[in-house]
């Protein structure tokens, strides 16, 4: 039975591994089964960054793995003949593998540094050196993202805003600033397509920055619990040519204004 | 020996409160840890049904959910409500974590074990110990009646975020479920506040002569340092719990601040942090995680050394490691507050602690390989529970050091990748290792042992199951799959990971249905399970000296211990293991006699 | 050993052994039966009541079946359409070329009920309530009080959400979905109106005990094609908006002003409700068409009458009525939009349903002395209302607050 054991334990590494790598190459069943288009400028470090943890734990897991599954089958009692090894340990091996592990752990602590500083530390700057002023601010409300445009002013609060809900557009390959808030209860920004995700705190306001390099529309999801209406708080990023973005904001701001009703 | 209980054998024919001072509200240590274990199981029935209904709806969502939707949802054809749904993961994890994994090793094995494994009669305060399990029945009294309340139960999460848990009108589980969820996690907190300090004190005061600190085995050794955890880190978590309870019916605002418009209520508020909250929750509940592995990580030390029929691999670096994961425990609380909104320099300072608190986990694992190398390895069903329980952390550790990475946290926080890691750790790591010991002590407990066949059977099924339903999280969660959805396919980026979800809740049914043979087993062999003598497995620890199970002061001869506990294999003796309290063999010119 | 066998076998038939799952249906209106009861002091038999229900089942179907009623000369084809009915209704699921269905009670039935009643299993914790359709009253439309609303109407409020309240967009769903979506809400408003005169039948016209006449004529004729026809009729209903004059920076403040002044003036009065600093905070103890349809709170004058009314209310699975509250317009959330003509149609129809009336508009080139209000002037009040928010007046619940900490 030993040897079915071990073979057990030695499925674990070979199909994790399996169903990562079949994952990872989009074969069916597993289409779109990782990670999502990334549209972002620093989603591309992001990814990078996973993948190189992946593989690092990957090669870890298998050499656990296989180590584990080795002993199993090599010292079965039911086979095996030889006396234990009556050892209590060994002061070289300890010595290595804390070093070495915590060694690479410490590599990757100070290699994310940076990305972790652009994502949210770093605000960017337009090339004359001024921060960016945001140019929409988000409210997350139970349950929806409620969108307040800075109009023609520059200025969020003052009556030219644009205000829609659930649907942001932002122009491409710009960074984009947006400040973001939350009128009652904690919920959370998370573009997956951008690498974006920020808590919006009740009495805080923050902002997040990306810039997105591909036309197209994305979802905006709420990555905290929020109420019975977490799931329902969709949105839509909309990712356009500057010209296209100024045109639908003019477009909205002339329904918003409107004064007579309008045909269907 | 103590003589201040009421031997066993003077209870037959004595009077029905005679029967409920020796069996309900005992003060032996080993019949609170067989109350624990009963009531903590029973829950676990209870919190497995809860992730089915979690599972189903993520299956086939808005479908008639089994008995829930006719009982509760008939007229809307068996569809849950969405507040439903959150009711379900949020009693799923307060179950599981509360009134599960954190009783059954701390109360049910810590309470069953210390004394018998460090050669006491019973804990330091028997009376104290009594108390700390009866003090969990106003827990469950809170908590299994919050079911019962507007909203059927607490609805924001274990985590219980505030303003969402604080302000009534929030949520429909946030009026009076979630004062009962407060109060129920305080009683436990105080329960296990009661335990820790028992505990400390008995392991410091009451080893037998001979019994060194670092003689102890690691299983206890794991309950003292897990004591320190709960002993510290619980008074904070209870502070915030009453904090939370004063804004939710005093009208103070530590957590609320001010203009607030929640479901178009005005709520009084003002001046507080909802981060404040995280922080002081989080302060507790990261050394939680601790409590809730450490144990395990002890017991499976033991069971493997004992199977492996040679002594652990580096039993000083398993005890450093323990106190390291301990220590670094405490200045970790901020990596699940990366994205909290706290100052980002923090997520600097808690992602560099949080990667060092993978070293000793990885140094106990390789001591683990170390001790199964070169070993003789008996595969009986706790041992496969135990070499279960490496292989699957590795997995769930590994998979943290993704989330410790703060860029990579960014997209994966609050997605199924976090749910893969801590489901591995916890239920394929914790609770993997809790069958293993309850199939490797209950003999000792109740002097029979459980069906062997059964318990591999239960072992292959549900360790084939749990990964069928576990393992596929991590990909969801690279997909950025969130948490806490009630409906996830709303979003086009997740519409088409139905089947994967199906393919999940298949595989979790027959896990939860592979417990039923675990349930008859262990039920059955109370009663006609094999009868056994004192050391079945043939084990070096001081409880296996004791009878099977043991009476009122556990041993009936004084223990001496005279070595550590890992001496298998030992060339001193012809056995294969070399118990703690065996005299070593008579020397020239020494006058040691063999014990009597 | 082999107990044990069986015993394992016996539990896992009885978990798999199925039980059939039960199906949605549509809840007779116990409130409204109640009061009619009242009102007429007669008491509807049990027989009555299924009789009532049958009647309904027959006309209208099921949550999973809907019917058209069947029979000419309704005119309900011109306002329903079963395929899209049909897309609405049943059970989550999708069909083989994965169109969905269901979509009422994926996205609608937990707040709105089955049966369109307002009373889903989360709309008790919501505030303020979602609608009840069964009466036919609608808030924000393009139609008088008293008119239903138009397709457009309803068709805006699904895309845009009624902000300030738990009514979400549903802008992202397809097309196809929004419009079944409108025929379903129409069905049931209909079936409602439809149950609510055969119970006023029941209650004023028949003796007591007897069960309702099945006869096809006077159904269909008389009550299904009244219910039918006001639907029928929303759309040339429709108010005529007078466009607003293009009126520059400087006539936009004088605007803004002479707002302010009909604000405060005798003619509108909209400070006995909105308060003398718009915070709504002027009379708030009226309450909605919707609670006083079942009885009238403000009527009840005594304590103790108050609670017997609740409790008998609650019993009957009703709501706990709330006082309706004037809006705070100095928070610049506007429930049915906040386009310049959504402002212009609140008050010139007022709100179907609530407290706020229509105005009583005149001529442009009428004097002074006759009462009303000219479309200029509801204009005026449109632009003043919509400069509040920016007044820096109040201190109260605004968008933009002082925050505690700002992140760099």
């Amino acid at each position: 039975m030993g040897r079915f054991w071990s073979l057990l334990f030695l499925l674990v590494p070979v199909l994790g591994v399996g169903s990562f790598a079949w994952a990872v190459a989009d074969i069916w069943p597993m289409r779109n089964h990782w990670l999502p288009e990334d549209i972002s400028v620093h989603g591309v470090v992001i990814d990078s960054l996973f993948n190189f943890i992946m593989y690092l734990t990957g090669v870890i897991f298998i050499a656990t793995g296989l180590a584990l599954f080795l002993f199993l089958w090599k010292y079965d009692a039911a086979r095996n003949t030889k006396p234990v090894s009556f050892v209590h340990g060994n002061h070289v091996l300890e010595i290595v593998w804390s070093v070495l592990p915590a060694a690479i752990l410490l590599f990757i602590a100070l290699y994310q540094m940076e990305p972790w500083s652009a994502s949210k530390l770093v605000r960017p700057t337009s090339p004359g050196g001024d921060i960016i002023p945001p140019i929409a601010e988000v409210t997350g409300r139970q349950f929806e993202w409620r969108i307040r445009y800075a109009g023609e002013d520059g200025q969020i609060g003052t009556p030219d805003d644009l205000f829609t809900v659930n649907d942001l557009h932002v122009p491409k390959d710009e960074p984009i600033v947006l400040a973001i808030k939350s009128r009652d209860v904690l919920h959370s920004f998370f573009l997956p397509n951008l690498r974006v995700k920020q808590d919006v705190v009740p009495g805080m306001k923050q902002y997040v920055w990306f810039t997105a390099t591909k036309n197209g529309a994305y979802d905006i999801v709420c990555a905290e619990l929020c109420g019975w209406g977490h799931y329902k708080m969709k949105g839509r990023i909309t990712v356009q040519d500057r010209e296209d973005y100024d045109r639908w904001f003019e477009q909205q701001q002339a329904e918003q204004n409107l004064t007579e009703l309008a045909s269907r | 020996m103590s003589s201040h209980e009421q031997s066993i054998d003077h209870a037959s024919g004595g009077s029905f409160w005679d029967f409920v001072s020796t069996y309900v509200f005992s003060r032996d240590h080993k019949i609170i840890g067989i109350q624990f274990l009963f009531s903590t199981l029973l829950w676990f029935v209870v919190g497995g049904l809860l992730a089915l209904g979690i599972r189903w709806q993520l299956a086939w969502p808005w479908s008639d959910m089994p008995v829930i939707g006719r009982m509760l949802f008939s007229g809307e054809g068996g569809q849950i409500s969405p507040e439903f749904y959150t009711m379900l993961f949020t009693m799923h994890a307060t179950v599981m974590i509360f009134f599960v994994i954190i009783p059954i090793l701390a109360g049910a094995f810590g309470n069953f074990l210390i004394p018998l494994m460090i050669g006491a009669d019973d804990m330091a305060f028997p009376t104290l110990n009594m108390l700390s399990y009866w003090f969990m029945w106003p827990a469950f009294i809170c908590i299994g009646s919050s079911f019962f309340s507007p909203g059927n139960g607490a609805a924001s999460g274990w985590t219980s975020y505030p303003p969402l848990s604080a302000v009534p009108e929030a949520a429909p589980g946030s009026h009076q479920a979630q004062t009962l969820w407060l109060l129920g996690v305080t009683f436990v907190g105080v329960s296990s506040m009661m335990g820790s300090v028992n505990y400390l004190t008995t392991i410091i005061q009451m080893r037998a002569p001979g019994m060194t600190m670092f003689r102890l085995p690691l299983t206890i050794w794991a309950m003292f340092i897990t004591a320190v955890l709960q002993a510290f880190a619980l008074p904070v978590l209870t502070a915030a719990g009453f904090m939370q309870l004063f804004d939710r019916i005093l009208g103070t605002g530590f957590f609320l601040p001010e203009g607030l418009v929640v479901n178009n209520s005005l709520p009084a508020s003002g001046g507080g942090q909802p981060l404040l909250w995280q922080h002081l929750f989080w302060f507790y509940s990261h050394p939680a995680v601790y409590i809730m592995i450490l144990p395990a990580m002890g017991m499976v030390s033991d069971i493997l050394a004992c199977f492996s029929r040679k002594p652990i691999f580096g039993y000083k670096p398993m005890v450093y490691s323990i106190s390291g994961i301990a220590g670094l425990g405490f200045i970790v609380w901020g990596h699940h507050m990366f994205l909290s909104g706290m100052n980002p320099v923090l997520g600097m300072t808690f992602m560099v602690a949080t990667m060092l608190i993978a070293l000793p986990s990885a140094v106990k694992v390789f001591n683990w390989l170390g001790t199964l190398w070169g070993g003789n390895i008996q595969f009986t069903t706790p041992m496969l529970f135990a070499i279960s329980f490496v292989s699957m952390f590795i997995i769930g550790g590994l998979s943290g050091i993704f989330m410790a990475a703060t860029p990579v946290d960014i997209f994966i926080h609050d997605t199924y990748f976090i749910v893969a890691h801590f489901h591995y750790v916890l239920f394929a790591g914790t609770a993997m290792a809790v069958f293993g010991a309850i199939y490797f002590w209950f003999p000792k407990m109740f002097g029979r042992m459980m069906n062997e066949n059964w318990g591999k059977l239960h072992f292959f099924l549900t360790f084939i199951f749990l990964n069928g339903t576990f393992y596929t999280m991590h990909i969801l969660g690279a997909v950025g799959f969130p948490r806490r959805l009630a409906d996830p396919y709303h979003y086009e980026t997740f519409r088409h990971l139905m089947p994967m979800n199906q393919f999940m809740t298949i595989c979790a049914i027959c896990m939860v249905a592979s417990q039923i043979i675990f349930a008859v087993n262990f039920i059955s062999s109370i009663f006609v399970g094999k009868k056994v003598g004192r050391n079945p497995w043939g084990a070096n620890t001081l409880e296996w000296s004791a009878p099977s199970p043991p009476g009122h002061g556990n041993f009936d001869f004084q223990p001496i211990v005279y070595r550590g506990p890992y001496e298998y294999g030992s060339p001193e003796v012809d056995t294969d293991f070399y118990p703690q309290i065996q005299p070593p063999p008579a020397q020239k010119g020494t006058d040691l006699a063999p014990a009597t | 050993m082999l107990w044990r066998r069986y015993f394992v076998t016996l539990i896992l038939l009885a978990a798999v052994g199925g039980c059939d799952s039960p199906s949605a249906k549509f809840e007779l209106s116990l409130p409204y039966l109640r009061k009619q009861e009242k009102d007429a002091s007669t008491e509807f038999t049990l027989d009555q009541r299924q009789g009532l229900a049958d009647i309904l089942a027959a006309l209208f179907g099921t949550p999973d079946a809907p019917y058209i009623p069947a029979g000419g000369g309704t005119g309900i084809e011109e306002v329903l359409d079963a395929s899209k009915l049909r897309m609405a209704a049943g059970a989550v699921s999708s069909d083989q070329e994965g169109a969905p269905h269901g979509l009422y009670r994926k996205h609608c039935a937990h707040c709105h009920g089955v049966t369109g009643d307002g009373m889903g299993p989360t709309a008790a914790f919501l505030n303020p309530y979602p609608r009840d359709y069964r009466m036919g009253v609608f808030k924000f439309k393009s139609t008088p009080k008293g008119g239903r609303p138009t397709d457009a109407d309803l068709h805006k409020t699904l895309v845009k959400g009624i902000p300030g309240t738990a009514m979400p967009s549903f802008r992202l769903l397809a097309d196809t979905e929004i419009d079944a979506l409108i025929d379903y809400v129409k069905y049931l408003s209909i079936r409602g109106e439809v149950e609510r005169q055969l119970a006023d039948e029941m209650a004023f016209e028949l003796d007591e005990g007897e069960q309702l006449e099945v006869s096809g004529e006077f159904l269909l004729e008389d009550v299904v094609t009244t219910v039918v026809d006001r639907w029928r009729m929303a759309d040339s209903q429709t108010s005529q908006v007078v466009k607003r004059p293009e009126w520059d920076e400087e006539e936009t403040l004088a605007s803004i002003h002479r707002g302010r002044e009909l604000f405060y003036g005798a003619v509108a009065n909209c400070v006995k409700c909105h308060g003398n600093t718009q915070l709504g905070d002027g009379q708030r103890d009226d309450y909605d068409d919707w609670s006083k349809d079942y009885e009238d709170l403000t009527k009840v004058i005594k304590r103790d009458d108050q609670k017997k009314v609740l409790s008998e209310l609650a019993a009957l699975g009703a709501l706990m009525p709330r006082n309706i509250h004037p809006r705070n317009l100095r928070e610049g959330v506007y429930r049915g939009g906040r386009r310049p003509v959504d402002l212009y149609l609140r008050i010139l129809n007022g709100i179907d349903g609530s407290p706020m009336p229509a105005a009583i508009l005149k001529p442009a080139d009428a004097g002074p002395e006759m009462k009303g209000l000219t479309s200029d002037d509801v204009w005026h009040l449109v632009d003043y209302v919509r400069s509040l928010p920016y007044e820096s007046l109040g201190t109260q619940a605004t968008h933009d607050r002082q925050y505690k900490r700002s992140r760099m």
